[in-house]
């Protein structure tokens, strides 16, 4: 075994561990739970932006789908989470395949905006179809007795294992698309796309298959995070910044298209914005997002290839 | 006599959509990126205008002037600052600078300001002229005759203007435009500016019917990008055209349809329009 | 009415860009395992023929037959799976994967990743290209790009393929080499080739036939020795004037 996957494996290790070396309901639980649910995230967003070079600034749009058609189904209809989690799948999966219809040909910017919009669109309509989501304020996910089967647990530390499982799903499903033929269609689309179809490629057909797939695996995500904290609104489960910018940032700091990079950019972001809440929230409401926002300016600035890039970059300057 | 009011209302609204919408294409066409950030400076103007009017009893009106004035500033430093440094970069980066701007000016606004809504009081704020039947919201009215005002001053000075000309020059050419010894990056700086500028001018002007908070701008962005989408990104009548549009369907589904459903217009001809038209509805542009 | 033999049948291909006409009112008819050449002055239209015969642009008028299928309004991948393929003037790689990754995506139309990774080697064996299988596509030199791009094309195991402008960069044994592949898989394989080059020597030397584009239209057809001789060739590649000067 080489030297990284070493690395990787006592990672793995630590965070296995490290549940039970904390407080089971303590603060640190949950921010290691909430680090991996946004890496798992960042992954599957991983596989549009990275592999096929768009960036989605919607992806809570299919967070939230998800999230509400696991819990509306389940207080309505009283479907088992785990069943509402392939629902959310295949409703999230749906919105994926349908939206990438007219976006197939845009790109950069264009794409960036229309997924933004479709978003925002559904922030809105979820504010307002009340009858259907509770609208301003929110759901609530119903209690029930704590277990694997109910995918509600009455202390934090199961949940840690739970989203290192959607992780691990969602990075497994990076890797098995990047090596198979899948990859080589979705890295030739990004390169040229005439190109591409010209020896044989369906273009549109390999972009719709990884937009249906990143949203599914987002979908899923939002049911994890619903069943995790029992409520939740419009405003925070489709935030545009919350979550869209989140895991785009997550994964292009990390590293885009690389399939550690989500997983760095989580282990960076994440306790950086829980150091900033920590100290700078007592000043007052906005400052730590202030913050946020200016750090992340700074990294545009410096280099917006990522931590993995800025390493290099310092390592060669070391070098020489 | 109801569709008929409505169509009117939108249209009134839609002469505001236009001004504040304008900002953004000029933005796109002359310096070619999307300023995801433009809705925060509407913001930033309505603020202005407010404080202008809690502290000078400066009515919104010329109010606006002032904010068109700091907030052209404000972009002009932005763009040296921040935006010039990325217009090399890949797009990824330009797309998340616009973001982090975004982020802070909204975040800033909610740390210095604090999140409670605030309006002002105008002695017109709720008059309305009845026309044959129709009822004219006054401060609609006036918002819509300041946006016309402002329409013409910018159509003056792009088409009139020397300045306006080497815009345009830059716009297709920055290499061509230096070559004519016109400077791309003080022409960046002053487009983004007058871009911003225009927004913030329109926010302040709707201040008399609607409410300040540093969340506002989120009422307007996909709102604006569906004025520029219709219009043709980079085509300022297109923007005019786009703004009138969107005023007249925002106010018929209004009327017409559920309210679930309204947010889904929009974004229905938003998403169409890129899809299947994304030069936009007009054939050419600016 | 529709020959076995005849792989392509093109019927009235014009295309229209607004108010220029870049094609015009084409026609010819393909045998399997021709060599036929396109030649013809800067912008008679000669790439756009290419470009409408694979779908990249929709014709404004006219009949493509491919094996006695219509194919006129397919997408170029689909295009691409009943057997043509097209290589680009500009060479048309993905710059930042390897020479073999780009090889073999071109195999995965028809094969599975293991598959396409040894035809790919095959096909790169053959251009010659194979010492830098895993060098950076976007790091070779334009004549290696164009013969990359060539075995990338082959990896579709296609029935026609349409080569642009492969030879334009390579120095006289390269073009030798490729002269001989495109014989040798015409003739093992019966594979059709339709090709545009501007090197005189190759296509002379190369091909059965030779169709004779200006401005958009066919001014001539025929084996290398009547085109050569063809007055009306002659003044569209050298002008009016010269024409006049040989009596036409």
């Amino acid at each position: 075994m080489n030297r990284k996957s070493l690395i990787w494996l006592l990672l793995l290790c630590a965070v296995c561990i490290a549940p039970w070396l904390i407080s089971a309901n303590g603060y640190l639980s949950r921010v290691l739970t909430l680090l991996l649910l946004f890496a798992a995230m960042a992954q599957a967003w991983n596989i549009v932006g990275g592999l096929a070079n768009q960036i989605s600034l919607g992806h809570a749009a299919f967070f939230g789908l998800g999230a509400y058609t696991s819990t509306i189904l389940l207080i309505r209809f009283g479907l088992s989470p785990w069943l509402g989690l392939a629902a959310a799948g295949v409703v999230a999966g749906l919105a994926g395949a349908l939206l990438s219809l007219p976006t197939m040909r845009l790109k950069g910017h264009y794409f960036a905006l229309a997924t933004l919009a479709f978003g925002e669109v559904l922030r809105a309509v979820g504010n307002t179809w009340s009858s259907l989501t509770g609208g301003p304020s929110g759901i609530s996910v119903p209690m029930a007795s704590s277990g694997l089967a109910q995918m509600q647990f009455n202390s934090t530390r199961p949940y840690v294992y739970i989203m290192l499982a959607a992780l691990l799903v969602t990075t497994a499903v990076y890797w098995k698309i990047s090596s198979s033929r899948l990859g080589y269609a979705l890295r030739a689309v990004k390169a040229n796309v005439d190109s591409a179809e010209v020896i044989g490629i369906d273009t549109a057909r390999t972009k719709m298959l990884a937009a249906t797939i990143s949203a599914g695996l987002m979908g899923a995500c939002g049911v994890l995070y619903a069943q995790f904290n029992f409520f939740f609104d419009p405003e925070s489960i489709f935030s545009l910044v919350g979550v869209s910018v989140r895991v785009a940032l997550i994964c292009i700091i990390g590293g885009i298209g690389t399939i550690s990079g989500p997983i760095i950019g989580a282990c960076f972001l994440l306790p950086l914005e829980e150091l900033f809440n920590a100290t700078l929230s007592s000043h007052g409401a906005g400052i730590s997002q202030l913050a946020y926002g200016l750090i992340l300016i700074a990294i545009i600035l410096i280099e917006p290839r990522g931590l993995q890039a800025l390493y290099a970059r310092i390592a060669l300057r070391f070098k020489s | 006599m109801a569709l008929l009011q409505a169509i009117i209302d939108g249209l009134m609204l839609g002469g505001v959509y236009a001004v504040i919408s304008i900002g953004l294409t000029l933005v796109f066409g002359v310096i070619g990126i999307v300023n995801f950030a433009q809705s925060q400076f509407l913001m930033v103007g309505m603020y202005v205008a407010y404080f202008a009017w809690a502290f000078l009893g400066l009515d919104p009106l010329l109010g606006s002037l002032l904010s068109f004035t700091l907030v052209f500033a404000l972009g002009y430093a932005v763009q040296h600052s921040l935006i010039r440094k990325v217009l090399k970069a890949p797009e990824v980066a330009q797309i998340f600078l616009t973001v982090g701007i975004l982020i802070v000016l909204e975040n800033l606004a909610l740390v210095a300001f604090g999140s409670e809504f605030k309006s002002v009081q105008t002695p017109y704020q709720n008059e309305a002229v009845e026309f044959f039947d129709l009822l004219i919201s006054l401060p609609y009215a006036i918002a819509f005759g300041a946006s016309v005002l402002a329409g013409l001053a910018v159509w003056w000075l792009l088409a009139k203007t020397w300045w306006g000309r080497s815009v345009r020059a830059t716009a297709q050419d920055p290499m061509a435009a230096r070559l004519m010894g016109i400077d791309p990056d003080r022409i960046y700086r002053l487009a983004f500016g007058l871009g911003v500028g225009l927004t913030a001018f329109g926010g302040a002007i709707i201040l008399p019917y609607l409410t300040v908070s540093p969340s506002v701008g989120e009422q307007f962005g996909v709102l604006m990008f569906t004025v520029v989408v219709l219009g043709g990104l980079g085509n300022v009548l297109g923007a005019v055209v786009g703004g009138l549009a969107v005023g007249v369907i925002q106010s018929l589904s209004g009327l017409l349809l559920p309210l679930q459903l309204q947010n889904m217009v929009l974004f229905s001809v938003f998403i169409l329009t890129l899809a299947l038209r994304p030069e936009g509805l007009l054939r050419k542009s600016s | 009415m529709t020959d076995q033999n005849h792989i392509l049948q093109v019927t009235g291909l014009t295309k229209r860009f607004g108010g220029l006409t870049a094609v015009n009112g084409v026609d010819f008819t393909v045998k399997r395992g021709e060599l036929l050449g396109l030649i013809g002055p800067n912008g008679a239209g000669k790439t756009t023929l290419f470009n409408l015969l694979m779908g990249l642009t929709l014709p404004s008028e006219g009949e493509i037959l491919l094996e006695g299928q219509p194919i006129k309004g397919l997408k170029p991948h689909q295009v691409c799976q009943r057997g043509m393929v097209k290589t680009f003037q500009n060479v048309a790689l993905f710059p930042d994967l390897t020479v073999l990754d780009n090889v073999l995506t071109g195999g995965l139309l028809r094969l599975s990743l293991a598959e396409a990774g040894a035809l790919a080697m095959v096909n790169l064996e053959k251009v010659g290209m194979s010492h830098i299988a895993h060098k950076r596509a976007a790091d070779l030199t334009f004549p290696e790009k164009a013969l990359v791009e060539m075995a990338r094309a082959l990896c579709t195991q296609p029935k026609v393929v349409l080569l642009d402008e492969v030879m334009a960069a390579l120095n006289e044994s390269e073009m030798d080499h490729v002269l001989a592949l495109i014989r040798k898989l015409r003739q093992d394989e019966g594979i059709t080739f339709l090709v545009i080059e501007h090197h005189m020597r190759a296509i002379m030397n190369l091909c059965d036939r030779i169709l004779v584009l200006c401005f958009g239209q066919k001014i001539a057809e025929g084996n290398p020795r009547e085109i050569s001789q063809n007055p009306e060739v002659i003044s569209a590649y050298l002008g009016q004037d010269l024409a006049e000067e040989h009596g036409a």
